[in-house]
């Protein structure tokens, strides 16, 4: 089942249009700006995380051996994470005595 | 300042977690066993700095050591980086230098001239961490081991066994012979970057290089893992390769080629680098082995194999790619290498139906030796996922061990949980001196729901069961390569 | 088998690590003018509490902070290996038994902790910077100097052997124009002792001045408060005794049939030139600030009606009467030296509760000062129950800035999965005027189960972040201090 997904995926000041990836084309733009990764700055709109029509070949993000992978071709079956793991939720049946009493500032 | 927001794999559980930590006193459900007394030692990858490209591998990010101290039934819990000549250079500059995986080329301007001519300064030591000689060491086949002290995890520095050994890399997978003690290593692309040169080296039980032999295979490959039998040297080449032309283009260290076969290489152990015979065989993905055999004539090798690429941040150039037809998934296979047949063919059976992880491991009391159980994770989708809160991975992780009966061919299955993925298995031997499989499985569980990782030991001899115990660790571990349990006679641990 | 206890689950799962970040992940940009650490002390059980009825308040001291220079932020946290936290090591077990009270300890150390009680501590409660030294602290004895560099363990400190208390305080205060550490301890000559022992202390920690008061009644002082010509110990109606703690309870009970009192000593005075001041029974606990002009001493606090509620739930009453206590509201109390009436007056100032532990900019610590920083829940603000869990409307979800002349109220929202633990004023560097500067502290991300300390302009709380730190786990902490690089060596 497909989620929505609010989270959003910060792709960097550019404008740039999108480009066609390639790999020489991730490598242009990593040479040109030390230290961050700035591949998707070629892409404004990355997101494995949208709804609607798939998009022809947008990057996406995979999942093999148990961990999450970048699939420039946009092929693999995208991975969506929860979209939130609800850890206030153990404590929403705890009266709000005991929600301060036992865990104080909160 | 550090930013990891335009990386769009870190997220959730997959955060980064580029954090040092000590647990004292685990809490644990369950019982430790009192025979357990030693330490799981893990090492996996973790990004000091974000990657420079977002296609590299996770297998080019930094080094993490994870130690669980057991003795008398307390574990202590401590994670360190590897601190690398790499590391140490990230951190301080405060960025990421290094480009692509195994890929100098790509590297910042500032180092380039440097790990082009030395690429094994590059290292990482992320792939596995042993103990030999009573010292314990991280290593990545890319360059030297690197020592660490078991008490601390502190890094002591790069090993170079008194100046005996002598390629530019080291291997992840050393195989130590139960029966002489003897840790057999080697290296490929031993003398360069994309050179077809592997030596091979006998280091003895007190750490001393005895042996060196050198040779070269058919085509530059990732020669992962081997095997060793009692009386041969087992070389998997199979279809990833490279070339500096390949690597001056800026791309990633290795290619798939499906259009390259497989060789196996068989070297008798007492014999001579000419004596290396070549078999060979379809297209096929031998990373890692379960062990080998010989009996007379014939040397068998177990392994997790498949037949299509199964490294997606390592693909194919266009045309290179996987057929049609090969068949998806891991499985575990047999080949058997008859030394008295004149042709270079091989037989190849596939022992289970069934989809397995990648990792997978013996009893390595038998390595070499006839066995019988091989001890690997697999992704079962009729077991219970809670997707709503570990996301959408039904039957995508791994959330079992299985222990594989190689004799009778039957498996029999631990399950982990309903929102947890499996790290590899490692066995433990209840004593030193159990019969083969009596003792217990042991691995690190992500428990994507609850944002921390478990360590989970079972009754090898009755997976069904469940938990004998599972420690509970307050956070997430970031990614794991390999493992192994080392008794505390081995090393001198805290 | 370690165990804790059921509903320790979610967010609030135990936490007991120590952990270093190098090069914390950053969104924003940390303020060039950062140089120095944002040190934070709170509670964290080390073993599972030996009794269901203890409070998170008898955890173990549990030290963190932001180490800040040149624009990075590196994170480090450690247990406060006290007496107790080793004891309990070496038998891997939990030894101590109820807040407080040594008679409720394992029988192997109980004899030792009835004689010594202040070798129970666990240094849990906040921190402290004097003397080019760095301290955790717990009221019930000496603090522990701490390594700034390695947040490694040292030892309890005496001061050069000249402060004799057995028992310390958390929230000492070092007097801004002076310099001096005002320190006191209460329960001075040991368990249930009426004994208030004040001190001041120079630049150098040593001893100049020293006051043995007798209190009317043994109750906990948590808290002091001090004007340029007075000390200010205000205390509610929890009371103990040596019967009450043989009873197995927590070391204090509840009162509700008396009163609360405030203790004014002249800073140039004797003990005996100390006044106590009575009004309506309530938990006082934490302050703000206080100021004296001409003869009228004002005190401000966040303070609530009734028994104190944060990590004291099983402060029984002594009567038996149910606990009854409401949120925290910013509070002003009047004293008249001038005239012979031995009571105080009491205003509400903000009808909104907000977080106890409000705090100032420190620069005003015995002056007049005009703004309180605090937490408190603002319904109009959104929050995301199916990311983060049904908590909507029970957790801080900003810091306000209240001006205790104006009443008005200035406020920073956290974030719509975010509740916020206690606040922080870090001065900009250079600045006189008060509130010039960062409200910082840090917030629970309930959607991605991490904490993130927050960085706000203290002067344009509206305006949101300036900067935030995300940590890959868990923090937490009960108080905290800046401390800049020129008060301690960080390294």
């Amino acid at each position: 089942m497909r989620k929505s997904n609010t989270e959003r995926i910060h792709v960097g000041e550019s404008a740039a249009p999108r480009a066609r990836l390639t790999r020489r084309s991730f490598l242009g733009r990593a040479a040109s700006l030390a230290g961050t990764t700035t591949v998707l700055a070629a892409l404004p709109e990355l997101s494995p995380f949208a709804s609607g029509p798939a998009r022809a070949r947008a990057p996406i993000v995979g999942f093999h051996m148990d961990h999450p992978y970048f699939d420039p071709s946009g092929t693999a079956e995208p991975y969506y994470p929860p979209s939130g793991t609800r850890s206030g939720q153990a404590l929403a049946d705890v009266a709000q005595i005991h929600l301060i009493g036992q865990f104080g500032y909160c | 300042m550090v930013d990891f927001s335009k990386d769009p794999t870190a997220r959730g559980f997959y955060a980064p977690d580029r954090f040092e930590s000590t647990v004292y006193d685990c809490e644990v459900i369950g019982r430790v066993p009192s025979e357990m007394n030693g330490a799981f030692v893990r090492v996996g990858t973790e990004w000091l700095y974000p990657p420079r490209f977002a296609d590299d591998s996770i297998f080019n990010a930094d080094g993490f050591v994870g130690l669980f101290r057991f003795k008398s039934g307390v574990v202590d819990y401590r994670g360190r980086w590897v601190r690398t000549a790499r590391w140490q250079n990230d951190n301080a500059a405060h960025r990421q230098l290094y480009g692509y995986y195994r890929n100098p080329f790509t590297d910042d301007p500032s180092i380039r001239r440097e790990t082009i001519e030395k690429p094994y300064l590059r290292t990482l030591a992320n792939t596995n961490v042993i103990a030999h000689a009573g010292k314990l060491f991280a290593m990545k086949e890319d360059g030297p081991p690197y020592e660490l002290d078991p008490k601390t995890l502190a890094t002591k520095g790069p090993m170079s066994f008194e100046g005996r050994y002598h390629s530019e890399t080291f291997s992840a997978h050393p195989k130590v012979d139960p029966v002489s003690g003897e840790m057999i290593c080697y290296g490929y692309e031993a003398t360069g970057l994309a050179s077809n040169d592997i030596f091979l080296y006998s280091v003895d039980r007190a750490g001393r290089v005895t042996r060196e032999l050198r040779f070269k295979a058919p085509y530059v490959s990732m020669i992962h893992d081997i095997a060793i039998t009692q009386r041969h040297f087992v070389f998997p080449v199979f279809a990833f390769t490279t070339s500096l032309e390949r690597l001056r283009a800026g791309k990633i260290h290795w290619g798939w080629d499906a259009r390259l076969p497989t060789y196996i290489g068989i070297l008798p152990r007492d014999g001579a680098a000419g004596d290396l015979r070549w078999f060979k065989g379809p297209t096929r993905s031998i990373v890692h082995t379960f062990n080998a055999r010989t009996e007379g004539s014939k040397v068998i090798l177990e392994s997790p194999v498949t037949e299509t690429n199964p490294f997606p941040f390592f693909p194919a150039d266009p045309g290179n790619g996987d057929s049609p037809d090969a068949r998806h998934g891991t499985t575990i296979r047999r080949h058997v290498f008859d030394l008295d047949s004149k042709r270079d063919g091989y037989g190849e059976e596939i022992l289970f139906e069934r989809s397995v992880s990648g990792l997978g491991r013996i009893d390595d009391r038998y390595i070499s030796l006839p066995y019988r159980y091989a001890y690997t994770g697999f992704a079962d989708p009729n077991r219970p996922f809670d997707e709503s809160r570990a996301g959408n991975l039904r039957g995508r992780v791994t959330n079992c061990y299985g222990r594989f009966d190689l004799r009778a061919g039957t498996a029999a299955a631990y399950f982990a949980g309903d929102t947890h993925t499996l790290n590899e298995p490692v066995f433990v031997p209840r004593r030193a001196d159990s019969p083969e499989g009596d003792g217990y499985l042991i691995g690190v569980a992500n428990n994507l729901a609850e944002m921390r990782s478990e360590l989970v030991i079972a009754d090898a001899q009755n997976l069904e069961a469940g938990d004998v115990a599972r420690i509970i660790l307050p956070f997430r571990l970031g990614p794991q390569v390999h493992g192994n349990w080392i008794p505390e006679d081995r090393l001198a641990f805290a | 088998m370690i165990e804790f206890p059921k509903n320790a689950r979610g967010f609030n799962q135990p936490m007991r690590f120590e952990a270093d970040v190098y090069d914390c992940e950053v969104v924003g940009k940390i303020p060039a003018d950062f140089a120095g650490a944002y040190v934070r002390v709170g509670p964290e059980f080390y073993f599972p509490q030996k009794f269901e009825d203890d409070g998170p308040i008898d955890g173990d001291g549990y030290i963190n902070m932001f180490r800040f220079r040149n624009g990075i932020v590196d994170y480090k946290s450690r247990w406060v290996k006290t007496l107790r936290w080793e004891h309990d090591r070496r038998a891997h077990r939990q030894l101590y038994g109820k807040y407080r009270n040594p008679f409720t300890d394992d029988p192997s150390i109980r004899e030792q902790t009835i004689a010594k009680p202040y070798l129970r501590t666990s240094a849990n409660t906040h921190t402290l910077a004097h003397a080019g030294k760095l301290f955790a602290l717990k009221e019930d004895a000496l603090p522990y100097e701490m390594d700034p560099k390695s947040l490694a363990t040292l030892a309890p400190w005496d001061f050069h052997g000249e402060y004799d208390s057995q028992t310390f305080s958390a929230h000492n205060k070092i007097d801004p124009l002076t310099g001096e550490l005002l320190a006191y301890g209460y329960e001075a000559t040991g368990l249930c002792t009426p004994d208030l022992w004040v001190y001041t202390l120079d630049r150098s920690g040593h001893v100049t001045r020293r006051w043995k008061l007798t209190m009317p009644r043994v109750s906990m002082i948590h808290d002091m408060a001090a004007t340029r010509k007075h000390f200010i110990f205000p205390f509610g109606p929890y009371v103990t005794s040596i019967e009450w703690l043989k009873a197995g309870n927590c070391h204090w009970g509840w009162n509700p049939g008396e009163p609360s009192i405030i203790g004014v000593l002249p800073r140039d005075g004797e003990a005996q030139d100390v006044r106590w001041f009575k009004g309506k029974a309530r938990a006082m606990v934490h302050i703000l600030n206080a100021k004296t002009e001409g003869n009228i001493v004002t005190l401000y606090a966040a303070h609530v009606d009734g028994a104190f509620i944060p990590f004291m739930p099983y402060f029984k009453s002594v009567d038996g009467s149910p606990l009854k206590g409401t949120g925290a509201l910013f509070r002003k109390y009047t004293i008249d030296l001038g005239s012979r009436r031995d009571t105080y007056e009491e205003e509400v100032l903000w009808e909104t509760p907000v977080q106890d532990i409000a705090r100032i900019d420190t620069r005003f610590m015995t002056l007049p000062n005009r703004y309180g920083f605090s937490g408190y829940n603002d319904p109009s603000k959104p929050f995301d129950e199916r990311r983060a869990g049904n908590l909507k409307g029970r957790v801080m979800n900003s810091y306000c800035r209240f001006d205790l002349e104006t009443r008005q109220v200035r406020s920073y929202f956290a974030g719509d999965v975010h509740s916020l633990q206690e606040s922080c004023f870090v001065p900009r560097r250079g600045s006189t005027a008060e509130g010039d500067g960062y409200l910082i502290g840090v917030a629970n991300n309930y959607a991605e189960m991490r904490s993130e300390l927050v960085i706000a302009d203290a002067q344009h709380l509206e305006d949101g972040d300036v900067a935030r730190v995300i940590l890959p786990f868990r923090s937490s902490g009960l108080h905290g201090l800046w401390i800049g690089d020129d008060e301690v060596d960080f390294g």
